[in-house]
C-alpha cells in the first residue's frame, strides 16, 4: 500500500500529534481569514485585477505547513492553488467571476478539510483505549506499528488516516466508534493478522479511490493536452493577426481554471462516502464524454487552424473560415463550462452527502471523551477568538488597577465592624487574584507545541535525508510572548531544516568521523535575564571557516585579503548572497534563507547568534526580547526599598557567616561557598551610594543570593532580605529608563507600587564608573 | 474657548510653567515615587499608573535649578506624548488658564540656560510672565534616544 510508505514517518505520540494538530489548525484559520481578506480585494478591484504577492504568500504558507506536518493531501491541493495564483498572475488573467468563484471554493474546500480536521479531533475515538495504544506505538521501533495500518480508523485519528480509510470513517462513524472489541483484539494481540475484517472494509475504497484518482490523472492530462492545443491555436490565429480570436480568447482565459478544477476533483474523492464515489465516477464518465467531444471539436479547431496558417502566406481573406475556427474554439470554451458546472455539481453532491455535524457531535457524546483540544462544545466551531494584543494588555492594565484598589480596601476593611462588608473584601481578593493570572498568562503561551511540531519536521527531514537523527527538545515548558511565537516559527523550521541537511552527517560520514551513527538536534529554550534563547544546535560536521571564506570570496561578499575572526566569517552565511538557490531534496517544502532567518529575528528586536566547531557541530542561537512576561521572582528588600530578582538567576540562597567571608586586600571580598570561594558584591555598593541604597557595614545579616554565572562560576549579591516569592509580570520601563544597564523591567507588587527588577548579570558587568548624570550609556544596539 | 488656548499652570521652585492642557494625560496627587537605582539624575522615580510603569523627572534637576521648598506635597502631572507617558514632579500645580495667541512672545535668548533648551514660548499674564514649556523637549533624553522621539514604546508587542 502508498499508505503505508507515509506511514512510517508518522510515529508520534497522541499528545504531539493534537498539538501539531492544534497549531496547523489555527495556522490555517488564519490563512482562510488571510485569503478571505485577498480575494474580496481582488473582488472589489473588478474583473481585471491580479492576484497580487500577499495571495501567493498565503498559498505557499499553506504549502508549507501543511506538506511539512504531513497533511499531504492539502499540501498537494494547495500546491495546485499556488500555481493557479502564479498563472494567473504571470499570464496577466484578471480576477473575473469565474476566477473568483474557484478561489472561493477553493478557500472552501481548505474550510471543509481543516473541519474535518477539527471534528476528527474532538472524537478522540476509544478514548483511553486508543491513547493507550498509540502511545505504546509511539515507540519508534516497536513492532506494533503495523497494528496501525488495519486498525479500524476513528474519528479521533482521522488526521492521519489515509483517505481510503477515512472512508470507511465518514461513511459508518457509529460502527467504528463502537467496536471495542476489535479494538481489544488489534490491541491485546499486537498482530496486524487478527483483523483481517478491517482490511477488507477498507480496501473496496481504497482500490476504487485508487481507480478513480487514476481516471481524474488521465483526465487531468487530456486536459493538459486541450490547454496546449488551445495555446497553440491562439498563438497561430494571433500570428494569423486575426480580429476575430477575440471570441476564442476566453477559452484560453478558462483553460488554467479547467486545469486546476481537476486537482479538486482529486481531493473531493477524499471526501468519502461510497454513494458520492458512485456519483463520481459516473460524472467522470460523463465529463469523459465532454472530453472526446472537446477534443473532437479541438482537433477541428487545430486543423482549421492549421490551414489558416499554411493560407497565412497567400493572403489572409478566408474570413469565413477564420471565423468558423474562432466558432470552434468557443465551443471547446463551452464545453470546458459545462464541465466545470459539472465539477461543481459533483462538488455540491459530496457536500450534501457529507456526514452533518449533528451526526460527528453524536458519535463524540457516545463516546465521551474529552476534549483534547480547548473545551468547545460543539464539533465543528473554532472554540478560539483572536483578540488583538492591545485589548489584552488593557485589560492587564484594568485588573491590576482593580487589585490595587481591592488593597485599599483590604486596609480599611478592619474598621469596619460589618462581617459581610468583610467577607465579601475577602472574597473579592480571591476573584481579583484569578482573574489578574488569567489575564496575565493571555499573552504568554508555552513553546512546547512549536517544539513538538519542530521534533516532528526534523523527524521528517532526516527520513528524506536518509539520516538518523535524534531530536531533543530541552525546555519546552519556558512561557514566550504569543507574538513572538508565532513570528518566529517559520524561521525556526528554517533553521531546523538546515541543521538536518548541512549540519548532521550521513551515518556513513559519521563513522569515518569516529562519531555514533546517529545524529543529534538539540532544541533549547532558556531565559538569559532580559531574553529568551532559543538555541538550534546539532553535533554535525560544524562550519568551516576556510570553506565559508572560499566562497564568500567567490561571491564577492569579502575581499581576499580581508581578515576575519572566524566570529565574523561565521557571520557570513547570514549575508543575503552567500547561499545560491541550490535544488534541496527539502525544496519543495517552504524554507527561508538564512539570511531571512535574521531579518526576521532582528525585526521583532533580537538577533542570532552563531557557533561552530569544524567536526562538532554547530549551534545557531536565537535571542528574543521578552516584552511581556511572567517570571518567578523574588521580592528582595534593601533598607526601606523593594526591588525584583529573577527567580531564573538564583540558584540558592544563603545566610552567610561571618567567617565565610574573606577580605581580599581590603578591596573586594570573597564567599566561602562550601568550600568553593566566590566573589561576594553587596547590591548597595552595585545600585548606588546614594541614601537609599546606602549600606550599613557594620551589621552583618543579609542574604546572599548566589548567582550561577556559567557552568563553573558563581558570584554571591548580599540583600537585606528575601521578602517574598512570587510570580511577576514584567513591565517595561520607559525609554528613557530603557538604556540603563542592570535594570530588567519594573513590577507592580501586591499593594501597587511599583518595584524594579534588577538584573544581576548586567549589575556585575556594567562599567559602575562610567555612568554620567544624564542618561545612561548608550544602549547595545542588538539587546532591544 | 478652545483647547489649544489652555493651558495647565504648575510651580516648580517658585518659578511657575505651563503646558498645553491637551498634553496632560492626568494629575496624581500626593503619590509615593519609587526610586530607580541607576538611573539618571533627572529621573526621580518611577510610579504605578494604571499598571503602566511611568517615569518621573524632576524638573530642577533637569533645568539645573534649586529647589527651594522640601514640601512632602508632590504633586504628580502625567504628561502623554505620542503615546509615551511621563511623570513630572511638581511642587503646586496652579490651575487652568486661558493663553490667547497674543500673549505669547518667543522665548528670550538664554543660550547659556539648560532651560532655555525646553522653552517653547513666554506668556504675559496680568501678574507674571509664565513659561510655557515644549512637550516634545521633555520628552526627549539623550542622544540616543532623542533620535526617534516619534517611536511609541509599545512598538513591539
Amino acid at each position: 500500500l502508498h499508505e503505508s510508505a507515509q506511514w512510517e514517518r508518522f510515529i508520534v505520540d497522541a499528545s504531539e500529534l493534537r498539538q501539531i494538530v492544534e497549531i496547523f489548525v489555527h495556522e490555517v484559520d488564519e490563512i482562510l481569514s488571510r485569503f478571505e481578506e485577498c480575494f474580496l480585494d481582488l473582488e472589489r478591484q473588478g474583473a481585471n485585477a491580479l492576484p497580487n504577492e500577499k495571495v501567493l504568500r498565503t498559498a505557499r504558507m499553506l504549502r508549507g505547513s501543511s506538506a511539512a506536518l504531513g497533511f499531504s493531501e492539502l499540501a498537494t491541493f494547495s500546491q495546485h492553488l499556488e500555481l493557479f495564483l502564479s498563472a494567473l498572475k504571470s499570464n496577466q488573467v484578471g480576477a473575473h467571476a469565474d476566477v473568483m468563484r474557484l478561489l472561493w471554493k477553493s478557500r472552501d474546500f481548505i474550510q471543509e478539510h481543516v473541519q474535518c480536521l477539527r471534528a476528527g479531533k474532538k472524537t478522540p475515538g476509544e478514548g483511553e483505549a486508543l491513547t493507550e495504544l498509540m502511545t505504546r506505538l509511539s515507540d519508534p521501533k516497536s513492532v506494533a506499528l503495523r497494528i496501525e495500518l488495519p486498525r479500524p480508523p476513528t474519528a479521533g485519528d482521522i488526521w492521519f488516516v489515509g483517505d481510503d480509510l477515512k472512508a470507511v470513517l465518514f461513511e459508518m462513524p457509529e460502527n467504528n466508534l463502537t467496536d471495542p472489541e476489535t479494538m481489544s483484539e488489534t490491541e491485546n494481540s499486537n498482530s496486524p493478522e487478527t483483523s483481517p475484517s478491517l482490511i477488507g472494509t477498507s480496501e473496496p475504497h481504497s482500490v476504487s479511490t485508487t481507480k478513480i484518482s487514476a481516471e481524474a490523472e488521465q483526465l487531468d492530462a487530456k486536459l493538459h493536452a486541450i490547454q496546449d492545443a488551445i495555446t497553440r491555436l491562439t498563438q497561430l490565429a494571433a500570428r494569423a493577426n486575426i480580429t476575430t480570436i477575440e471570441a476564442a480568447l476566453p477559452a484560453e482565459n478558462q483553460e488554467p481554471a479547467i486545469v486546476h478544477s481537476v486537482p479538486q476533483i482529486n481531493k473531493k474523492t477524499s471526501v468519502p462516502q461510497s454513494v458520492s464515489v458512485e456519483n463520481h465516477q459516473a460524472a467522470v464518465g460523463d465529463s469523459m464524454t465532454e472530453e472526446t467531444l472537446a477534443e473532437q471539436s479541438l482537433q477541428t479547431s487545430s486543423k482549421d487552424a492549421g490551414l489558416l496558417a499554411s493560407n497565412e502566406t497567400s493572403e489572409l481573406k478566408n474570413s469565413a473560415d477564420m471565423t468558423q475556427a474562432a466558432a470552434t474554439a468557443s465551443t471547446t470554451w463551452q464545453d470546458s463550462s459545462t464541465y466545470i458546472e459539472q465539477t461543481s455539481q459533483i462538488r455540491d453532491v459530496v457536500t450534501r452527502i457529507r456526514p452533518s455535524p449533528q451526526a460527528l457531535q453524536q458519535a463524540t457524546d457516545t463516546n465521551n471523551g474529552q476534549a483534547p483540544l480547548g473545551a468547545g462544545t460543539s464539533a465543528l466551531t473554532d472554540d478560539h477568538v483572536r483578540v488583538s494584543l492591545v485589548k489584552v494588555d488593557k485589560i492587564l492594565d484594568f485588573v491590576g488597577e482593580l487589585i490595587i484598589l481591592q488593597s485599599i480596601f483590604e486596609e480599611h476593611s478592619s474598621e469596619s465592624d460589618a462581617p459581610l462588608l468583610r467577607k465579601s473584601i475577602t472574597q473579592m481578593a480571591k476573584i481579583l487574584r484569578e482573574a489578574q493570572d488569567v489575564t496575565a498568562s493571555l499573552r504568554l503561551v508555552k513553546i512546547k507545541p512549536l517544539f513538538a511540531k519542530m521534533q516532528r519536521m526534523t523527524r521528517e527531514a532526516a527520513q528524506r535525508l536518509n539520516k538518523d537523527i535524534a531530536v531533543n527538545l530541552v525546555g519546552e515548558d519556558i512561557e514566550i510572548d504569543k507574538t513572538l511565537l508565532d513570528n518566529i516559527s517559520e524561521s525556526l523550521l528554517s533553521l531546523v531544516r538546515h541543521a538536518v541537511e548541512h549540519g548532521v552527517e550521513s551515518s556513513l560520514e559519521r563513522v569515518k568521523a569516529g562519531k555514533p551513527t546517529q545524529g543529534n538536534v538539540w532544541l533549547k529554550a532558556s531565559r538569559l535575564s532580559k531574553t529568551v534563547v532559543i538555541e538550534v544546535r546539532d553535533d554535525g560536521c560544524g562550519l568551516d571557516p576556510q570553506r565559508i571564506r572560499t566562497q564568500a570570496i567567490q561571491r564577492g561578499l569579502i575581499a581576499p585579503f580581508e581578515k576575519l575572526s572566524d566570529e565574523k566569517i561565521f557571520s557570513l552565511i547570514f549575508h543575503p548572497g552567500f547561499f545560491a538557490r541550490h535544488q534541496s531534496p527539502l525544496a519543495d517544502t517552504h524554507t527561508l534563507g538564512l539570511d531571512l532567518v535574521k531579518s526576521t529575528i532582528e525585526a521583532l528586536q533580537g538577533y542570532v547568534e552563531m557557533e561552530s566547531k569544524a567536526g562538532e557541530g554547530s549551534c545557531i542561537k536565537i535571542h528574543l526580547p521578552l516584552s511581556v512576561a511572567v517570571i518567578d521572582g523574588f521580592v528582595i528588600r534593601l533598607g526601606r526599598e523593594r526591588f525584583v530578582v529573577s527567580k531564573a538567576q538564583v540558584s540558592e540562597t544563603v545566610r552567610p557567616h561571618e567567617a565565610d567571608v574573606l577580605s581580599v586586600n581590603g578591596q573586594s571580598e570573597m564567599l566561602n561557598l562550601r568550600g568553593q570561594t566566590i566573589p561576594l558584591f553587596y547590591l548597595p555598593e552595585l545600585l548606588s551610594k546614594k541614601p537609599p541604597f546606602a549600606r550599613n557595614r557594620k551589621t552583618f545579616d543579609g542574604i546572599a543570593l548566589i548567582v550561577q554565572e556559567d557552568s563553573n562560576r558563581k558570584f554571591a549579591v548580599v540583600v537585606d532580605d528575601v521578602i517574598s516569592q512570587q510570580q511577576i509580570v514584567v513591565k517595561r520601563l520607559g525609554r528613557e529608563l530603557q538604556s540603563v544597564n542592570g535594570l530588567g523591567g519594573a513590577a507592580v507588587l501586591g499593594d501597587g507600587k511599583p518595584a524594579v527588577i534588577l538584573d544581576l548579570h548586567e549589575l556585575i558587568h556594567a562599567p559602575q564608573d562610567e555612568r554620567q548624570p544624564h542618561g545612561g550609556p548608550p544602549t547595545s544596539d542588538r539587546v532591544a | 474657548m478652545q483647547l489649544n488656548d489652555r493651558y495647565m499652570i504648575f510651580t516648580i521652585a517658585g518659578a511657575q510653567y505651563a503646558v498645553p492642557l491637551a498634553h496632560v494625560r492626568e494629575v496624581m496627587p500626593n503619590v509615593e515615587v519609587t526610586p530607580v537605582p541607576l538611573a539618571p539624575n533627572c529621573i526621580y522615580g518611577i510610579i504605578n499608573n494604571r499598571g503602566k510603569i511611568t517615569s518621573v523627572i524632576d524638573l530642577c534637576i533637569r533645568f539645573g535649578i534649586q529647589r527651594t521648598n522640601q514640601t512632602d506635597e508632590a504633586s504628580i502631572l502625567i504628561l502623554e506624548h505620542k503615546g509615551s507617558l511621563l511623570g513630572v514632579r511638581t511642587d503646586v500645580i496652579d490651575s487652568v488658564i486661558e493663553i490667547t495667541p497674543e500673549q505669547l512672545s518667543p522665548p528670550p535668548n538664554l543660550s547659556a540656560s539648560t532651560q532655555a533648551k525646553f522653552m517653547e514660548a513666554v506668556a504675559r499674564t496680568e501678574r507674571q510672565l509664565i513659561v510655557i514649556l515644549n512637550t516634545e523637549k521633555l520628552f526627549s533624553f539623550d542622544e540616543s534616544t532623542a533620535g526617534a522621539p516619534g517611536q511609541t514604546s509599545s512598538a513591539v508587542a
